[in-house]
């Protein structure tokens, strides 16, 4: 409401504070909706693309902030997402890292390495047994090949949860 | 006028002017000196003295010159043969010389030759009895020719042969006269008195009656006492008419006023000679009152007078003062008398006459009676009485009289001068001052500006005496000094009176009065040093207490300027010393205010030229002290400390430069050199008694610097001695100490040591030295446990072990120690070191070193013994990992659980060693999506 504010000010500016403080409390108030983002791939690869490199770089909280940015843009983007989380993890960042893969989990519920490092991060550093098993298991499932390894610690995992 | 110089008088003279002013003014000369019979030259007795001579009356004098008409009638008398022509022209020209007095005609010898024809001439007529005039006429020229030539028995008979023939004649009362005259001449008085009588008693001409009754009075006073009654009787009656009323007395008769002058003289040796004023007193009784009486009185006091009886004289005056106290001419007897007593010498009855004077017209209502010449006579009096007492210190008398006089004086002020001068000596002060302000102010005088200057020294008089209120004695004074100047304007004496002033408002405490005269002393420009002295000197007094100093200053300076040039001003010796004193005062004040009102440089500046003043002075000093600490408080530090600095090099004896170092400290560490603050510190500490305090501040200064080998230094000194912690505050300081030693790497595992058994001791601890007393038993315990791992178990085993299991106690025995100072904070590094104590030892165990004497089978044997001993190490070293794995979700991740997870990925790799997946970053398009 550019219009509305300009002429606020105009009259705030002849009659005073006040008069501007009054503006400010009886203008209109209207509560927006969650904004959707606007999805672009475009620049969110782009912006993927620059926390790969920063990543490469080593500077990690460079990539950590671009991929937020890319993740956000394209959260259908697994990869980024995936390796967002694990940059987290390096800074000891786990609740974050376990949000990132869960709403990367949400857009691309097939992709099998994001169950796989979620539920590593839920048994080792959120020690959530609970949650490892259910990714682990989800991770079984979509794998194209048995990971054995992995069997043996749902097996461990179940006989802890008992 | 009528010569009287013998006893001459200024009332005589009055009383005579008044009579014979006119008469002298408008009458013609007549050359009459034998008509003039006065005192002292008629001859001793009263028979000598002679009545004046009286004229024939004749007819008046042609116009012409009677020296012409006289040489006509010569000529005619010479050239007739007529007797009858001869007669008339030598009677002609006898009148012409009498009236003219002039000596024309005949010479006097030739007068008694031609008297001589003429009377041949009478006789030859006489016998002829042809005469064709008057016989009578003839007669009488017959006798007047006998008189001429001397025969004068014959010029009677022949004025008789008139009377007798011829009675009725007009001629008779002058042939009586002439007969009476001749009685009178040749001493026959008694009939002498008759033949006026009978004059008298005739119907002569007035004139002649006027003389004739002169002539009988002095026939009767001729006669003796017995007679003289008769005579004053005569006098009398001839003074009552010429002189009927008053206003005749100043314009008398002329023709009459010797003859009245000559009463008045015969009838006062009458009374002179008889019983003086009760005679006169007798006299007048029942006569009516007769404007001459004073006269009378008058000539009788001047006879008395002129014969030296002055006694008698003022009794006279004082008679008729008594008898005729309201008569106006009262006062001018009285007057005359002071003058008879100064004529007799006798200064002090002058003195008391003139007393009497002064007080019988005192009052109002008498002396405005008086004339203005008695009027002047009160005024000389009063002022000669006035001024006598004032020299005789009879100070009361003399100023009453001048009091008395003052107002009736035409030079009032100057009377009242004296007025005041005289109360002033007999101490009535009020008085006195009441006169002078009046001489000074309200009546004019030519030296009012004395009578002004002597009311002012009353009032300052006062003012020592004390005996009213300072306050209001000096606001009459300053009155006084106010009306002097605008009367007079200023001078000297005016100028010192300021001066004075101003020092006594001063006294008062009226600061503002004192600068008013130090004010007005000031603007004189003629007023003294002396006077500019005390002036500047009330002005710079006045101006310090007021608090402002820089006009005090001024006013110092000027009184030092001149104390300087001309020390003879000084009130003492050690004025200029003084002065000195107050100027730098007044300079420090000014430096106080500049400094209050955040004026620093001018503060500064004003506290330095102080010792301009008074160089190594107290106040110098102390100017300079405080010139540093307004630099202080204005944070102007590196000049604060420069001043600090030279102070204590200028005064190192002072007692203000043991503040200096203090003060330094405090500007080395505001300006940010705490090394330099703690440098002075420790300067300072050299000198000290107790030198531990300023050292442990030089420390902390040290250490807020960084120089950490200087504070390390101290703080190893100082825990070397440092008494028991006496309470928590000591506790943390020492534990501080050490914590820093350990930092600095100094002396660290010692001072661990100590800091973990001081810690452990104390009774006082704080959250600092519980995390230091951890971190000290965490790095003891890690050093433990590096020489637990470095001691390797070799035969014999036993021994090694024993050792490896004394050195893993004593890093367990830090661990616990440093879990019991900081908990939770230090659980995670605790956990993880115990768990790799036992791994450790585990792992070292079974790499232990076989004994060589076995054989393979005791070898394997004693493999499984130690595995058997291992495996509960080794598990206990798991469980303490994984403990610190579980605090993950308590306590959050940290180093510490990060290596015990290493450590557990190591021991139980299924259950903890994962590998996070990697995904290919996604840098084509997304053709899946």
């Amino acid at each position: 409401m550019p219009e509305f504010s300009l002429r606020c000010r105009t009259v705030g500016a002849l009659i005073g504070l006040v008069m501007l403080a009054g503006c400010a409390s009886t203008g209109p108030v209207s509560k927006q909706a969650e904004p959707e983002p606007v999805r672009s791939p475009e620049q969110a690869r782009e912006l993927a693309r620059q926390g790969m490199l920063a990543h490469e770089q080593g500077q990690t909280s460079v990539a950590i902030e671009a991929l937020q940015k890319a993740v956000a843009l394209d959260p259908t983007d697994a990869a980024a997402a995936n390796n967002l989380a694990l940059l987290l993890k390096q800074q000891n960042r786990f609740e974050e890292a376990a949000g990132v893969l869960k709403t990367a989990i949400q857009a691309s519920p097939d992709v099998a390495d994001l169950h796989y490092n979620l539920a590593v991060i839920s048994e080792i550093y959120l020690l959530d047994l609970s949650a490892a098993l259910i990714h682990y298991q989800r991770y079984t499932e979509l794998a194209a090949e048995e990971d054995k390894a992995v069997t043996g610690w749902m097996a461990d995992l179940q006989r802890r949860l008992q | 006028m009528t010569p009287m110089a013998p006893m001459k008088s200024t009332a005589r003279l009055k009383l005579r002017t008044c009579l014979l002013m006119a008469a002298l003014v408008s009458a013609p000369a007549l050359g009459q000196e034998s008509f003039r019979v006065e005192l002292g030259r008629d001859g001793e007795t009263l028979g000598d003295m002679r009545p004046v001579f009286l004229k024939f009356e004749s007819r008046p004098l042609p116009a012409i010159s009677p020296a012409e008409v006289a040489r006509r009638y010569q000529k005619l008398f010479e050239s007739s043969d007529e007797p009858e022509v001869r007669i008339d022209a030598l009677n002609r020209l006898n009148n012409i010389r009498d009236r003219s007095g002039q000596e024309v005609g005949f010479s006097a010898e030739q007068e008694a030759g031609i008297y001589e024809e003429v009377l041949e001439s009478y006789e030859d007529i006489l016998a002829r009895g042809s005469f064709s005039g008057r016989l009578d006429e003839l007669l009488y020229q017959m006798a007047k020719a006998h008189a001429l030539t001397g025969q004068h028995q014959q010029s009677i008979d022949r004025l008789e042969q008139l009377i007798g023939l011829y009675p009725k004649s007009p001629l008779v009362p002058e042939a009586r006269f002439r007969v009476a005259e001749a009685d009178f001449s040749a001493g026959r008085y008694r009939e002498a008195e008759a033949g006026y009588r009978q004059l008298l008693d005739g119907d002569g001409k007035q004139d002649i009656a006027s003389k004739a009754r002169y002539m009988m009075g002095w026939s009767q006073f001729k006669q003796g006492a017995g007679a003289w009654d008769r005579s004053v009787e005569s006098f009398m009656a001839l003074l009552d008419q010429h002189l009927p009323e008053p206003e005749r007395l100043k314009s008398p008769p002329a023709e009459s006023r010797d003859m009245i002058e000559d009463s008045f003289r015969i009838l006062a040796v009458m009374a002179a000679r008889s019983d003086n004023a009760r005679s006169l007193d007798r006299w007048l009784a029942g006569r009516n009152p007769a404007p001459w009486v004073p006269i009378l009185y008058d000539r009788l006091a001047d006879l008395h007078a002129h014969e030296g009886g002055y006694q008698q004289a003022v009794a006279v005056n004082e008679a008729f003062a008594a008898a005729y106290p309201d008569n106006a001419a009262a006062s001018d007897m009285l007057a005359q008398s002071v003058e008879f007593w100064q004529m007799a010498g006798d200064v002090e009855a002058a003195r008391v006459a003139r007393s009497d004077y002064v007080a019988r017209f005192a009052s109002d209502a008498r002396y405005t009676a008086l004339n203005g010449n008695q009027k002047a006579n009160w005024r000389d009096y009063s002022r000669f009485l006035a001024d006598y007492h004032y020299a005789g210190k009879r100070w009361s008398q003399s100023a009453d009289y001048y009091e008395s006089l003052a107002l009736r004086a035409d030079n009032t002020g100057e009377i009242l001068h004296l007025a005041g001068d005289a109360r002033l000596q007999m101490g009535r002060l009020d008085q006195a001052l009441a006169n002078f302000e009046k001489a000074a102010y309200t009546y004019s005088h030519d030296r009012s500006v004395e009578s002004a200057w002597a009311a002012i020294s009353i009032l300052r008089d006062r003012l020592g005496n004390r005996s009213e209120p300072v306050t209001e004695a000096l606001a009459s004074l300053s009155s006084a000094e106010q009306r002097y100047t605008n009367a007079f304007g200023p001078d000297a004496r005016l100028s010192a009176l300021r001066a004075d002033l101003a020092n006594r408002w001063l006294e008062a405490g009226d600061g503002q009065q004192a600068l008013l005269y130090a004010r007005a002393t000031l603007d004189w420009p003629q007023a003294s040093p002396r006077e500019q002295y005390a002036a500047w000197l009330v002005t710079a007094r006045v101006r310090q207490g007021d608090g402002d100093y820089p006009q005090a200053e001024a006013a110092w300076r000027q009184a030092l300027q001149l104390v300087q040039a001309t020390p003879e001003v000084a009130e003492s010796r050690d004025d200029e010393q003084k002065i000195q004193n107050q100027l730098a005062t007044a300079i420090y004040r000014q430096a106080e205010t500049a400094a209050g009102a955040g004026k620093t440089a001018l503060a500064v500046a004003n506290f330095q030229r102080v010792e301009t003043i008074l160089p190594g002075s107290e106040i110098a000093i102390k100017a300079r002290f405080d010139a540093a600490n307004t630099l202080l408080k204005a944070a102007d530090w590196q000049t604060a400390i420069n001043e600090l600095r030279r102070f204590r090099l200028d005064f190192p004896e002072d007692a203000l430069t043991a503040e200096t170092s203090e003060k330094l400290v405090y500007a080395y560490q505001q300006s940010g050199q705490p090394v330099k603050a703690a440098g002075e510190l420790m300067a300072a500490a050299g000198s000290a008694p107790e030198p531990w305090p300023i050292k442990l501040r030089a420390a902390a200064l040290y250490h807020e610097a960084g120089a950490e080998p200087e504070r390390n230094d101290l703080y190893q000194q100082w825990l070397a001695v440092a008494p028991e912690p006496a309470d928590a505050k000591d506790h943390l300081q020492q534990q501080t100490m050490r914590q820093r030693l350990i930092e600095s790497g100094v002396d660290v595992s010692n001072q661990q040591n100590i800091l973990l058994a001081r810690e452990d001791a104390s009774e006082w601890h704080s959250e600092e030295t519980l995390q230091w007393a951890a971190d000290a038993a965490l790095a003891l315990g890690s050093g433990a446990a590096e020489r637990f791992a470095a001691i390797a178990l070799t035969a014999p085993l036993e021994t090694t072990l024993a050792r490896k299991q004394q050195a893993m106690e004593q890093a367990q025995t830090y661990l616990l120690q440093a879990e019991s100072f900081a908990g939770e904070d230090v659980q995670s590094e605790v956990l993880y070191r115990r768990a790799e104590l036992y791994r450790t030892l585990a792992s070292d165990l079974m790499a232990s070193e076989v004994p060589a004497e076995l054989n393979d089978m005791e070898t394997m044997q004693y493999q499984m013994l130690l595995e058997e001993e291992a495996f509960p190490l080794e598990e206990r070293a798991m469980a303490l990992h994984a403990r610190n794995h579980q605090r993950i979700t308590g306590q959050g991740y940290d180093q510490w659980i990060a290596r015990s997870l290493e450590a557990l990925a190591g021991m139980h790799p299924g259950r903890y060693q994962r590998e996070l997946r990697w995904m290919s970053w996604n840098m084509e398009g997304n053709d899946d999506a």
